[in-house]
């Protein structure tokens, strides 16, 4: 069977800037995959070009088989991948219920007659309020987003990409920034959902956090990849400890 | 009621089908849009062209203008589509100087003579009435409230909210904001060109000047003034603004004056607007009445 | 034929490039359309008149209405502006268009709707070079202009205070974590622009011979349009965009005569350029 998400030869440039180069690797039904590296080593840039952000210098992404190449990022959360920010981006000015909605919305966008029709309707509201209980925010429902604290935009970002019905969702360093509790309230969540049959693609910087989600993780080190394995080969590949040794001793 | 004021609600019920229709696009969608005179003036000169050229009754006229516009709103959006924010708000206002420019220099649009003797409406011949054509203007009011509560009430209307607070966040949740911005655009300028129609077969003379920077400063004044990216705010805008010119008329010399000075006044203790959403009228009434129903 | 024509349009180049790099760095600071900034200049060329007509020196009347078109912009900057920096970007766009609108009805509430003339008194004979020739008037904008440009030159790129202002103008927050003052750093640069906005009040009052309420009308609007043609924020970007749309005007009235008005002409430029580079030509995303 063909894999989740296959990352082909994968290279994007800023201008002189090689934010990434010839990166590959597939990712399977069901896995949760560590994507880490120093700053600036290419984690985000890969996102946006998953999501259609950016279109890719060259090389190609496959998602379910399907060449994602030429789509905006609308036609690729209609395919079914959510993504949260690493500096959150919730709706600021609406309410939580609001803003799961218009993600809930995504079959509706579409024709003229489904996007004309009424979006709060009894099954809609039950659907996203099911979402918000799923990430545990139910009780925040009509709260503005942008008084939420940190941790709970962070539920947040995840229960927006949920009602993409997404079978893929890519984290953007979901424990940064929170402090120990709200960090394991977090990584609960992810396996939870992980254990619902979503497949979790996530950058993380803090490692604990990394070791105790994925069985298996890639290392992107300017632009390229340097590693790929388990998390314990990880921890004591002499190329990843420099690339991060390295880096804190410019620091 | 006299005739002078059936004017004065005439001249009022088209500006608050302006300002509902500048909401949809600046107020919902956010894009800031310093040109909506142009689509004004594009229904104005297309409904009283096809009556004075081609002779065709105000009831062909009116649809015939709504779709020029929104088809134009259409075209025009596709250069506003490439820009964001302040270069958006700047290049409408260009497209505004534009437009008027093409009314007043072209030959075909009548130069600096504009268009005249515009025919009012008439019913089995019989030319409508005064307040027959203010009767009229408040359907179209009407209207112009439904569409938009419609708007707001459906899916478009949430994609339109998502794309104001956070372009990239919508369109990862699955909204197609090139789609809906051309939405709003061909929504809120037909809309406008509504007004336009109802505008030239009152005034029966039109010209460029009628529908330049100044006039889209005005109506966006009106929805700024009283509430932006609500239904109730446009509306009360446009009342008190359109009546302000009326009220000031005893300094008459000192009301433009005047008229800036509010604005600035407005925008520094009062940014929400008069009416809106967290503004200070808004925040007691909901207080009193709540503590009311307790 | 040519080579006045290009004279010609970089006189006008020039003034609006005073005009529109006051613009810029106010943007630059603040990321404000301040459609004010043309009121300030129209109140220039009045404070401008005034001083002449009470000292009839010109450099005293300069001096006179830079720096008092500064303090009035510092001023707006301190008692508008400020409180809005959090609110929704269309907040000080209507204070803002407010303030213009409240000033030019003061001006002719105070000194008439009328056009007054600027008494200045000039050799009547032009300078001839070749075939080009330079009137006195000209002749007094070409140098206060490059006077004026050198200065905030070695402003900018020379002095502390001018690489704050850049820092600011660059990424505000980061400035401020480094321990740049902003907020001093922020009135600086209303000064500095509203006192440049004032001397090309002066210089045009002078150039056309007249002062008028109304006069800040076409500049500002044409003053948006070359700072967005050059890239919002962007100094080399606002004065290749002053001289770029100074130097088209006076060639395409001059030689090609189409039918729309030179007003109109600095928009389909910009929108022109938009379609390409929607930052502008100097401008970054
Ligand atoms: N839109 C862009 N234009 C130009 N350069 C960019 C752009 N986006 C990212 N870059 C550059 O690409 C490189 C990779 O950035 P990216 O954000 O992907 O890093 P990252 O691995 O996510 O780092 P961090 O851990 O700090 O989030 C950086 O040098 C960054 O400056
Ligand atoms: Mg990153």
């Amino acid at each position: 069977m063909e894999h989740l998400l296959e990352i082909d030869a994968i290279s994007k440039h800023f201008g002189g800037l090689k934010a990434l180069e010839n990166v590959s690797f597939t990712m399977d039904r069901g896995e949760i995959l560590g994507l880490i590296g120093p700053n600036g080593a290419g984690k985000t840039t890969l996102f946006n070009l998953i999501t259609g952000r950016y279109p890719v210098t060259s090389g190609t992404i496959r998602y379910n088989g399907k060449d994602l190449s030429g789509m905006g990022p609308s036609q690729v959360a209609a395919m079914g991948i959510g993504r949260t920010f690493q500096i959150v981006r919730p709706f600021a000015g609406l309410t939580v219920i609001t803003n799961v909605m218009i993600a809930l919305g995504v079959s509706h966008y579409a024709g003229f007659w489904n996007s004309v029709s009424r979006y709060r309707t009894p099954a809609s509201l039950k659907a996203a309020r099911k979402i918000l209980a799923r990430v545990g925010i139910a009780g925040y429902a009509q709260q503005k987003s942008e008084n939420l604290p940190l941790g709970l935009k962070k539920h947040l970002e995840i229960a927006r990409a949920l009602a993409l019905r997404p079978s893929l969702i890519l984290l953007d360093e979901p424990a940064g920034g929170l402090r120990k509790e709200e960090m394991d309230r977090l990584i609960g969540l992810v396996r939870e959902i992980n254990g619902e049959g979503t497949s979790v693609l996530v950058i993380e910087h803090n490692m604990p956090v990394v070791m105790q989600l994925c069985k298996r993780i890639v290392v992107l080190d300017h632009g390229t990849k340097i590693a790929e394995g388990p998390p314990e080969a990880i921890r004591n590949n002499r190329q990843v400890v420099e690339a991060y040794l390295g880096r804190t001793g410019d620091a | 009621m006299s005739a002078y004021a059936m004017t004065v609600s005439i001249t009022i019920g088209i500006y608050v089908i302006l300002a509902i229709s500048l909401n949809i696009i600046t107020g919902y969608a956010g894009q800031i849009s310093l040109g909506h005179a142009a689509f004004f003036g594009i229904g104005a000169y297309a409904s009283g062209m096809l009556a004075t050229r081609l002779g065709a009754p105000f009831f062909a006229c009116l649809p015939f203008a709504v779709v020029v516009t929104g088809a134009v709103g259409a075209i025009l959006g596709i250069p506003c589509l490439r820009v964001k924010e302040d270069f958006l708000a700047i290049t409408t206002m260009g497209i505004n100087f534009v437009v008027q420019a093409i009314f007043l220099y072209i030959p075909f649009f009548g130069g600096a003579l504009g268009i005249a003797n515009i025919p009012a409406p008439s019913i089995h011949g019989a030319e409508m009435t005064k307040s027959a054509y203010l009767a009229m203007v408040l359907l179209f009011v009407l209207f112009a409230i439904l569409v938009d509560g419609w708007l707001t009430r459906s899916w478009a209307g949430l994609a339109l909210a998502s794309i104001r607070e956070d372009e990239t966040a919508a369109e990862m949740s699955g909204v197609n904001i090139t789609r809906f911005k051309v939405v709003a655009f061909v929504l809120g300028s037909a809309m406008a060109g509504l007004a336009g129609s109802l505008y030239a077969h009152f005034m029966s003379f039109i010209s460029a000047a009628d529908f330049g920077f100044t006039e889209s400063i005005v109506i966006l004044s009106m929805v700024v003034f009283g509430g932006i990216g609500t239904l109730r705010g446009p509306i009360i805008g446009a009342i008190i603004l359109g009546l302000a010119p009326e009220l000031f008329r005893p300094v008459l010399d000192y009301r433009t004056f005047v008229y800036g000075t509010m604005l600035v006044l407005l925008m520094r203790f009062q940014p929400q607007g008069l009416l809106g959403l967290d503004s200070f009228i808004v925040r007691n009434a909901k207080r009193i009445f709540t503590r009311r129903a307790a | 034929m040519l080579a006045q024509q290009i004279v010609n349009g970089i006189t006008i180049g020039s003034i609006y490039a005073l005009i529109a790099l006051g613009l810029t760095m106010v943007y630059g600071v603040l990321k404000i359309l301040h459609i004010a900034h043309a009121g300030v200049y129209a109140m220039g060329a009045y404070l401008g008149l005034w001083a002449y007509c009470m000292v009839p020196n010109l450099f005293v009347a300069m001096i006179v209405a830079m720096t008092l078109s500064g303090v009035a912009g510092t001023l707006i900057e301190r008692l508008l502006y400020k409180s809005m920096l959090d609110k929704s970007r269309i907040v000080p766009l209507i204070a803002s268009i407010g303030l213009f609108i409240a000033m030019e009805e003061a001006f002719r509430l105070i000194a008439g709707p009328y056009v007054r003339a600027f008494p200045a008194h000039f050799r009547q004979k032009p300078w001839i070079f070749g075939p080009v020739r330079i009137s006195a008037p000209q002749m007094l904008v070409f140098g206060v202009t490059l006077a004026l440009l050198a200065l905030l030159w070695w402003v900018l790129t020379r002095t502390r205070m001018g690489k704050a202002l850049r820092a600011v103008s660059m990424d505000r927050e980061m400035a401020e974590a480094l321990g740049v003052a902003t907020d001093r750093i922020i009135s600086l640069s209303f000064f500095i622009s509203s006192a440049l906005a004032g001397a090309a009040g002066v210089l045009v009052g002078i150039f056309y011979n007249s002062v008028y309420p109304t006069m800040g009308d076409i500049p500002a609007y044409k003053a948006l349009a070359i700072i967005v043609l050059g890239g919002l924020g962007s100094i080399p970007g606002t004065i290749f965009g002053a001289f770029l749309v100074g130097i088209s005007e006076t060639f395409l009235i001059g030689f090609v005569n189409i039918p729309l008005p030179r007003d109109a002409l600095a928009f389909i430029v910009m929108i022109a350029v938009l379609m390409f580079r929607p930052y502008g030509l100097f401008g970054k995303e």
